[in-house]
Order: C-alpha cells, then sequence, then structure tokens
C-alpha cells in the first residue's frame, strides 16, 4: 500500500498555524538566542577579569582556545536536541489538557505519525534557532570561519544522525508524560541532569566515572561531544569509528524501546480510562 | 414473502468495566476506590437505524461510547463496531466512525473552523481534493457558511457544538456516535440539527446517540436503550417501550415547598404509586419542586396526594395527569427522572 504523509504534515502545519498566532513566542524566539549568545561572553569576563584569560584556562582543559563558539556548538546542539526530546511529551500533555488529544486518538492515525509530526514542526523551530544562534556568536565573535568550513557541515551530519536515537527518548518522555501527567517536574529536573551530564558547557572527561558511563548512553552527548571534536579537531568520546557505531545502535535501540514503553502506557491507560485524564 | 434482514453493525456482549480510582485522604495519602460502570452490556445496533442511548449522569453511558470508539479497553466483554473488534482491531475501527463526544474544548481554538476541519480529515487520510469538496458541503449541509473561517475561539457554545457536529462527519463514516448532540443549542438550531441527524439516516448512516432530552429520543430513535447503574433496564422502540407501561398512568406535580423528601416518601405510601421521582428548579418564586408519579389510576390517588400536599402547606401550582411519555418509561425503569 502507498503511504501516505498526510498526518505528519497535517500535524506539522496545525503546530505552525498555532505557533503563528502567538505573535509572543516568535518575537521570544528571536530575542532568546541573542542574549543566550552574549551570556557566556559576560560570564567568562566576569570570572577570568578578561577574554584572553578565560581563553588560557578554558584551552588548559578542553583543548582548544574558542571557548565561545564551543560553548556555542554545545548549546545549540544541546537546544537542538532537547527540543527534540522534551516537545512531543510537553505536546501531548498540551493536548491532554486543551481536550483535543482524545479527538486525535479517535482517528485512525498512527503513534509514529504523531511523533513524526510533532518532531517535524520542533525540528524546524529548532534549526532556525540553531542556526541563529550560531551565526550571531560566529560574527560577534570572529568565528565565521568554523561556520564556512567542511568540518562544520560534518558536524551537522553528526547531529542529524543523532535526531534518530532523540525521537526514541521522545517517545519515552511521552510516554512517561501520559503515565505520570507531571511533565514540568520531569522537565525541570531532566533539563538540569542533562545540562550537567551531556557536556553543554564543558568536556565531559571533567565528570566522574560514573557521570559519565551515565552520559553516554544519551546520545546528545555523543552528538555534543563529535561536533565540537569535528570542528575544533579535539577528542572524541571513544574514536571516530566507535562513536558513530554508537550513534548508530542508538538509532535502532531508543526507538524500539521507546515505541514499546508509548504502546504499553497507552494501553495501560485506555485499560484504566485515564488516557484522557491529566 | 418478502423479509426485512437487519444487519447488527454495533455489538456488546456482556461488557464490563470497572475504574479503580484513588481519592486523597490527607497530604500524600490516597485511598483505592473501584466504580462498577458496565455491569455486562449487551445489545445490538442495526444497519441504518438511529439508535438512543438514555441514562443519568453516572449510568455508564460514556463509558459506553469510549469503548465502542476504542477510547477506552472493556475489562470483560466484547464490542464489535462495523464488524471489527474494538480491542483486537481499533485502528480500522476508528476508521469507520465518525465521533463527537461532549464538550466543546475538543476543538483547536487557535484554527478556523474550516482550518480544524482539515486538520482532522487529513488525520483521516481524506485525499486533498476530496476533503476540500466535502468540507465544502458538511458545511452547507449545516448551514454553518457564517463562521467557518473565524478563529474558533470567537466562537458561541452553540457553533462549537456546530463544529464538532462537523468534524464526526469528515471521514464520511458509516456510523456516526453522538454524544449529547443538541446539548447547548438554542431551540431553533436544536431542531436545525435534528432534521440534520434524520437527514443523516435516510443517506444510510447508522447513528448511535446519547441524550437526556426524551423528546428527542422519541423524535429521532428508531430504538432505545436505557441504561441506569451499569445496565441496561429496557431496550426497544419508543412504542415498545411505552406499551411496557400500558395501563399504567402518569401524574407530575409541580409544587413550592420546604420539605420535599418529606411529601416524596408520604406519597410514596399511597396504594398504586408504582414510582416516583422529583427534581428541584430554582426560580424567582423559590424553589419549584416537580413531582412524577406512575400509578394505576390517577382517579385513585389523587384524593390521598392532595390531602398530603395539603397537610404539608404546600403552594401548588399544578396536577396534571398524563398519558405516559418515553420519560415515564424511563422513571419507571430506574426510578429516577431524567432531566
Amino acid at each position: 500500500m502507498k503511504w501516505n504523509p498526510e498526518p505528519i504534515l497535517a500535524i506539522f502545519k496545525m503546530r505552525l498555524k498555532v505557533y503563528s498566532r502567538y505573535p509572543g513566542w516568535i518575537i521570544l524566539d528571536i530575542i532568546a538566542p541573542i542574549i543566550f549568545s552574549v551570556i557566556p561572553f559576560l560570564f567568562a569576563v566576569g570570572i577570568a577579569g578578561s577574554l584572553e584569560r578565560a581563553a588560557e584556562i578554558f584551552g588548559n582543559y578542553a583543548g582548544t582556545r574558542e571557548f565561545l563558539f564551543y560553548i556555542a556548538i554545545g548549546s545549540a546542539v544541546w537546544g537542538f536536541s532537547t527540543g527534540i526530546t522534551w516537545d512531543f511529551g510537553m505536546w501531548l500533555y498540551e493536548e491532554l489538557e486543551t481536550g483535543t488529544l482524545e479527538q486525535i486518538l479517535l482517528t485512525p492515525v498512527k503513534v509514529y505519525e504523531l511523533l513524526l509530526g510533532a518532531i517535524l514542526y520542533t525540528a524546524f523551530i529548532s534549526t532556525i534557532n540553531f542556526f541563529l544562534s550560531i551565526t550571531i556568536i560566529a560574527i560577534l565573535f570572529n568565528c565565521l570561519h568554523y561556520v564556512l568550513s567542511i568540518n562544520f557541515v560534518l558536524a551537522l551530519l553528526v547531529v542529524v544522525l543523532g535526531i534518530i536515537p532523540l525521537m526514541g527518548l521522545a517517545l519515552f518522555f511521552g510516554a512517561l508524560v501520559l503515565k505520570l501527567k507531571e511533565p514540568w517536574a520531569f522537565f525541570n529536573f531532566l533539563t538540569a541532569f542533562m545540562v550537567f551530564i551531556c557536556g553543554v558547557f564543558y568536556p565531559i572527561t571533567i565528570l566522574p566515572p560514573v557521570a559519565r558511563a551515565i552520559a553516554v548512553v544519551i546520545p546528545i552527548t555523543i552528538a555534543i561531544a563529535d561536533a565540537r571534536a569535528i570542528i575544533f579537531h579535539l577528542n572524541f568520546i571513544f574514536n571516530p569509528k566507535i562513536d558513530l557505531i554508537l550513534l548508530i545502535v542508538y538509532a535502532f535501540l531508543w526507538p524500539l524501546l521507546g515505541m514499546h514503553m508509548y504502546k504499553r502506557v497507552e494501553k495501560e491507560l485506555r485499560q484504566r480510562g485515564e488516557i484522557t485524564v491529566f | 414473502m418478502k423479509t426485512t434482514e437487519h444487519h447488527a453493525v454495533i455489538i456488546a456482549e456482556n461488557l464490563k468495566k470497572i475504574y479503580e480510582t484513588k481519592v486523597p485522604i490527607g497530604l500524600f495519602r490516597r485511598k483505592k476506590k473501584r466504580v462498577i460502570a458496565l455491569k455486562g452490556v449487551s445489545f445490538s445496533v442495526n444497519e441504518g437505524e438511529i439508535f438512543g442511548l438514555l441514562g443519568p449522569n453516572g449510568a455508564g453511558k460514556t463509558t459506553l461510547i469510549k469503548i465502542l470508539t476504542t477510547l477506552l479497553l472493556p475489562d470483560a466483554g466484547r464490542a464489535i463496531v462495523n464488524g471489527f473488534d474494538v480491542v483486537k482491531q481499533p485502528e480500522e475501527v476508528r476508521k469507520s466512525v465518525g465521533v463527537m463526544l461532549m464538550g466543546e474544548r475538543a476543538l483547536y481554538w487557535k484554527l478556523t473552523g474550516r482550518e480544524n476541519l482539515e486538520f482532522f480529515g487529513s488525520l483521516y487520510k481524506v485525499p486533498k481534493d476530496i476533503l476540500k469538496k466535502r468540507i465544502n458541503e458538511i458545511v452547507e449541509f449545516l448551514g454553518i457558511q457564517e463562521f467557518i473561517d473565524r478563529l474558533v475561539e470567537t466562537y458561541s457554545s452553540g457553533q462549537k457544538v456546530l463544529l464538532a457536529f462537523a468534524k464526526a462527519l469528515i471521514n464520511d463514516a458509516s456510523i456516526i456516535f453522538l454524544d449529547e448532540p443538541t446539548v447547548a443549542l438554542d431551540p431553533r438550531r436544536a431542531i436545525e440539527v435534528r432534521q440534520k441527524i434524520k437527514k443523516l439516516k435516510e443517506e444510510g448512516k447508522t447513528i448511535f446517540l446519547t441524550t437526556h432530552i426524551m423528546q428527542e429520543a422519541d423524535e429521532l430513535c428508531d430504538r432505545v436503550a436505557i441504561i441506569d447503574e451499569g445496565r441496561i433496564v429496557a431496550i426497544g422502540t419508543p412504542d415498545e417501550l411505552k406499551r411496557t407501561i400500558k395501563g399504567k398512568s402518569a401524574v407530575e406535580v409541580d409544587i413550592v415547598c420546604s420539605n420535599p423528601k418529606t411529601i416524596v416518601e408520604k406519597i410514596q405510601q399511597i396504594d398504586g404509586v408504582h414510582k416516583i421521582a422529583w427534581d428541584v428548579t430554582s426560580s424567582e418564586k423559590g424553589e419549584i419542586v416537580r413531582i412524577r408519579v406512575i400509578c394505576d389510576n390517577p382517579r385513585e390517588i389523587l384524593p390521598p396526594m392532595m390531602e398530603i400536599l395539603l397537610n404539608n402547606g404546600v403552594k401548588i401550582h399544578y396536577i396534571k395527569p398524563e398519558e405516559p411519555t418515553l420519560e415515564d418509561v424511563f422513571l419507571y425503569y430506574t426510578g429516577k427522572l431524567l432531566a
């Protein structure tokens, strides 16, 4: 039978239309990357006294003096990745609260169509934010040569490859949200936890061994570290080959795990009559 | 001899459902509570008929409609919709039914009515050219041209109900579930919607309808099931159901009093009274109590009833013996007034 992407596109278009009817969101999404881009600069000057001194200290443990762009890459990949990870669950909860999830579940739409439709929207918005923040930093701090290099394109490919396992994580999180009905508690806890463990602002080599072991199970860690490794010629998590194999394994493992978890939770909630309870 | 074959498109066999809820009994402690919603419900709906489900709040109507539309899994029993098992083939069931559930939150308020219909039509994978044409047909059929291109957030409650009705028609399903379709509509719109439901039946659609408006059920439904406390207590055509209380009469009493419970208890003691139910409505004059009595013979019960009312200082608006209606059938089987 011919594959019909219409439900996926319909969810994408619907979300985009709703987004466009809240001008405040659009303005915030344009301003936020600018503000976040300037924070590391002020932070470095505030702590080290000057940009030069901050670069010297940072270079000692990270292997590159380009700390502003290093952090910008980490933040941008992290922002893009967490957007994809959380947004599906948050969207499901939003639909649950407004009463439209029940209506969606009455249609023959499949779980993967819901997921892809939701993620297509997030990826679209997050990609704009990603390039906006990277470009602002690159222009402000004279790092445009990094963006225009072939290595930057390779780094982007790693990030794109990381999207597939993230979709599994998104399903996993979506299932948790539907089951426990407390998205904000999860969101706040897991965001803080993942900023700490995924090496957004620093290399994960400075983490204790147990934390490092947990970190490499999360695909975002590999995406961030490898994107930096390619751009700044730094060390990979293991080596390029193993990191790539890990990402490919996660690209199968996480979606399978997420799908299993989601279907189990959905069945349980349909059984208990709680699929539309929030 | 020509025979009419009835082909059942909805079959429910011994459906049971128990909810387990947790009741808070302190800041962190919760107590488990079991609520039996369905106690073995069986019935069937024939192709092309309008089937009405009548029941008071908490009778199991919503649970039943949610099981039949796959939102809820039964604990026991079996339900077949359009030849598909609701548990084993939920996707096939969803493809073949249109559903309008109660509540105006079922729509995207930041989209226009047309955008809502386009979105839900796409989830049913209706091809674009057909979808566009179908939306125009539905809009014309329901007469909602005036507001279809406005954002839903600007709609009145009645307009939202009409859009939800339109949404139930978007996949052109042969079976349509309508949960209280005329609630929140003004009388003129409610009449129009009832006419549209009849028109859908003429087009060959099967309609499964829940309502608490007896006249609506009487006017629209080919057959009616009365559900109470998780059981179907009576089922048949409105005329068949009325015939089950043939030989009995109804008396309606409208009074103003402060102790309706005592009065009802006393009336219930009168010989020849089968069932009695009452409800209270507030008005400018105070609380008005409506009492409905099913009895063998109004002539026999009216004198003692008058005596009770007068001895209790009740202000009587009217006492009216009537022919039994579907509401009396409901009262006879459940001991309750529906609305």
